[in-house]
């Protein structure tokens, strides 16, 4: 459809553009030899295209969905109804469809209806106007296309397309606007590379990151140290009283088991009770080693809390139960003579009741004194035996609970050093962390910076040339040079 | 539907005013008897000052601040722009988007505002919100009275002189008028107006019925009405802070408490409270039949216990308590003259 007095004014301005940059790519346009018309949602467009296809069927008129994409049209004609004045995104509109197009004829459809058309269209100039002056020579007319009563009103419309077109400056200027166009385009992507709007923010968010980093670093760390100290105190606290605790209670068990002793089972008693004791370290020991590793586990360190290898020795003297020897004398003098007694009153009273029966009345009577003497030195001996073992159970648990008590103490030390350690050491990972984040942040920083200054570099390189062609295209337009 | 419910609270407050004397009493009434203040918006040129001025006409408190209004109207004409469903999205009060020159909207097959109304079906589902047809040309010129005698009687001459047969007939007959009349009159009615008033007073009718045709067609009553309706929430909201405030002085006044909870009273909440859940789409069913009483209280005390806003809640407990109230009156001896008599025969 191109012909060669086509070709000629477009040849011409590529070479005016070239002349001033070379190496300036031309616009991807491809121009169909047709007329576009478009317009906003419901402002009658297919009724203008309608008229205009039956009124002029020498020239090819599209609309907008018939265009593929790169495909610039030879004139634009732009509907709007003329129920209201034009707004912003009815002119963002036509700015997409003129983009490469320099002729454009603004139409106020639907006339025979809005009795004010002739105000809308001159709002609708004004405000066109004011939103880029490219649009400042439009031509402006009303139609209407196809009205419900009477003949439709198009006369000015197709005029205007036919002086348009007929215009022998067509295409050059169409060709101007679509090279004003891709040189601003051009422009643009250069001042947004090396404004780098993305990049402001990524290389605020970097910053920002940066110097939170090593205030996160001191605060966390503060805060652990913290925790460490007050959960090992925790821990002191709370293990010296559970070990005081099974020192009492297993003072209870052992003192309520000698109550109950018999003769026979006192000379195990001993053994027993020290099996009890050791029995309870070893427990208040396990107990120890539990808690500091939950201590450990709450504070998220992996280390292992220092078991202890030997318990502490109980050092307990046996009970003094065997040297009583002036004791048991005296007992033996009381008994013997409780004993006596016991004999002669039941003698007595045998001589007096049964007389025939003395003989052997008197053997039963010194038999069961006998009996008496030696029952009741018995239980006075074994009396004293749990009294004594009573006090040496008291004895013993006071120096359990001493060195339970050493324990917990020694123990609850040696981890708090060894969390300590740990604690210190991770630290020292997360400083070596934090450091190579920050590091990588610095890196980043330097290559956006790099990159700004690069593209600010092409941009200062680029741009006098892009302005003059932009300049000279302008002047040509007959525009004013700074848009 | 005109929203009654709200006015019959009004009055019975105003009635208790008046024997109380209580000016803190006073203060409350005056605030729950505040007309619902709309505020109209819009792009330019869509005529959003003939629609304010129509509203205004047609009784409604139109104010030029958006911050003090109770119910926005947005005004589009012919069509949804961006820029309007911005201005839709951003508005804070209930909006009513009404679509201004339904006259020129385009022909159906029922006529043009049948044709306007059912563009704004098609409308509304864009904009989001609802929307009613309006001539806000003819409504000011009903309202306001524009339409003189001297248009009044150059509309008969033009009917006389007007052949129905010619294709432009009424253009024809126009120069059976004196310019000037003519151009106010186009100015008042526009082509659609005068049409319509010819064809009207062609079959006989006298001014009044023609203006009575003008004013319907216009459809500012309907606005009004749906802007009322929308706007019930916001004064059913303000009886409910009344009567709020009011239980609060009532702890000390044995007279406001009586008050609350005299039937009267408890039948205007529960004709507030029937006006809000009309608007959203619920049937009340308003009969003075006494057999409906007790299945509308345990329909709507069923209703307050489902999945309902709290509005709604308390707009259910409301018709509840007032349709028992208005049972047990029906089944001992009703006082005639009674706010429940009132309330059946209301429509």
């Amino acid at each position: 459809m191109i012909d060669a007095t086509r070709d000629e004014p477009v040849a011409e301005v590529d070479a005016l553009v070239a002349g001033i940059g070379p190496q300036l790519s031309s616009p991807a346009v491809h121009r169909r030899d047709v007329v576009l018309v478009t317009g906003p949602w419901l402002a009658g467009v297919s009724g203008v295209v309608a008229a205009l296809r039956e009124r002029l069927p020498q020239h090819a008129f599209v609309e907008s969905d018939a265009l593929a994409p790169g495909d610039a049209p030879v004139a634009v004609v732009f509907v709007v109804s003329a129920a209201a004045t034009l707004t912003g995104s009815d002119c963002a509109l036509l700015d997409v469809a003129a983009a490469d197009t320099d002729v454009v004829i603004g139409v106020v459809s639907k006339i025979d209806v809005h009795r004010k058309w002739r105000d809308v269209l001159a709002a609708d100039r004004a405000t066109l106007t004011t939103h880029a002056p490219r649009y400042r020579q439009v031509p402006w007319v009303g139609v209407a296309a196809a009205p419900d009563l009477g003949e439709p009103r198009v006369d000015d419309l197709v005029t205007a397309v036919q002086e348009q077109l007929a215009d022998p400056d067509v295409a050059r200027r169409n060709r101007l606007r679509a090279w004003e166009s891709r040189l601003q385009t051009v422009a643009g992507r250069y001042d947004r590379d090396a404004d780098g709007a993305g990049r402001c923010a990524r290389i605020e968010a970097l910053r920002e990151q940066r110097s939170t980093i090593p205030r996160q670093r001191r605060l966390s760390k503060s805060e652990r140290t913290i925790a460490l100290r007050s959960q090992i105190q925790q821990a002191r606290v709370q293990l010296s009283y559970f070990a005081r605790k099974r020192c009492a209670s297993v003072r209870g068990e052992l003192q309520e088991d000698t109550t109950n002793l018999t003769r026979r089972k006192l000379p195990e008693f001993e053994t027993y009770a020290r099996g009890r004791l050791e029995e309870v370290v070893a427990e208040v020991n396990e107990g120890i080693t539990a808690h500091l590793a939950d201590v450990a586990q709450v504070l998220g360190l992996a280390v292992d809390v220092p078991a202890r290898q030997e318990l502490p020795q109980l050092d307990i003297a046996g009970p003094p139960v065997k040297s009583r020897r002036l004791e048991t004398r005296l007992m033996m003098l009381l008994g013997a003579g409780f004993g006596l007694g016991v004999a002669l009153t039941l003698g007595r009273l045998l001589v007096n009741l049964a007389p025939g029966l003395t003989a052997a009345g008197i053997v039963a009577c010194v038999v069961i004194g006998l009996a008496v003497t030696v029952w009741v030195v018995g239980i006075r001996g074994l009396l004293h035996d749990r009294a004594v073992l009573d006090r040496w159970v008291g004895e013993a648990t006071a120096s359990l609970r001493s060195a339970v008590e050493q324990l917990v103490a020694t123990r609850v030390l040696a981890a708090g050093s060894a969390l300590s350690a740990a604690l210190g050491e991770q630290d020292e990972a997360d400083n070596t962390q934090a450091a190579r984040r920050v590091s990588a942040i610095d890196a980043e920083l330097r290559e956006h910076a790099i990159a700004a200054a690069r593209a600010a570099a092409l941009r200062d390189r680029e741009m006098p040339t892009l302005q003059a062609a932009l300049d000279a295209v302008r002047a040509e337009l007959g525009e004013p040079e700074n848009n | 539907m005109r929203a009654q419910g709200h006015q019959l609270f009004v009055d019975e407050l105003q009635r208790f005013v008046a024997e109380a004397a209580d000016p803190r009493v006073t203060a409350i009434a005056y605030r729950v008897a505040a007309p619902l203040r709309v505020a109209v918006s819009g792009r330019r040129g869509v005529g959003r000052s003939t629609v304010a001025r129509a509203l205004a006409g047609a009784g409604l408190e139109v104010t030029s601040q958006p911050d003090t209004a109770d119910v926005d109207v947005y005004v589009i004409a012919e069509v949804v722009k961006p820029e309007d469903r911005d201005a839709i999205a951003a508005a804070r009060h209930p909006v009513l988007a009404v679509l201004n020159k339904a006259d020129l909207t385009g022909f159906g097959p029922d006529g043009s505002v049948a044709a306007a109304r059912n563009r704004c079906t098609l409308l509304s589902a864009v904009a989001g919100v609802p929307m009613e047809p309006m001539v806000g040309l003819l409504a000011v010129a009903v309202v306001d009275g524009l339409l003189d005698d001297a248009l009044c009687d150059a509309l008969q001459v033009l009917a006389h002189r007007l052949d129905p047969d010619s294709p432009d007939a009424i253009v024809a007959a126009r120069h059976a008028v004196r310019t000037e009349i003519w151009l106010r009159l186009l100015d008042t009615l526009d082509v659609f107006g005068i049409a319509l008033a010819i064809a009207a007073v062609r079959q006989g009718r006298p001014a009044r019925e023609v203006r009575a045709l003008l004013r319907r067609v216009s459809c500012v009553d309907a606005v009004a009405e749906r802007i009322t309706a929308i706007g019930a929430e916001v004064q059913y909201q303000r009886v409910l802070d009344a009567i709020a405030e009011l239980e609060a002085l009532g702890v000390t006044d044995g007279g406001i408490s009586e008050f609350l909870s005299c039937d009267d009273t408890v039948i205007a909440r529960m004709a507030a409270a029937a006006d809000v859940v009309e608007a959203a789409g619920l049937k009340v069913g308003r009969c003075d039949d006494p057999a409906t009483h007790l299945p509308r209280a345990v329909r709507w005390q069923r209703y307050s216990r489902g999945p309902v806003s709290a509005v709604q809640r308390a707009c259910s407990t409301d018709i509840t308590r007032g349709s028992l109230r208005l049972w047990s009156q029906a089944g001992g001896s009703p006082r005639p003259g009674s706010t429940a008599l009132r309330f059946g025969e209301s429509p």
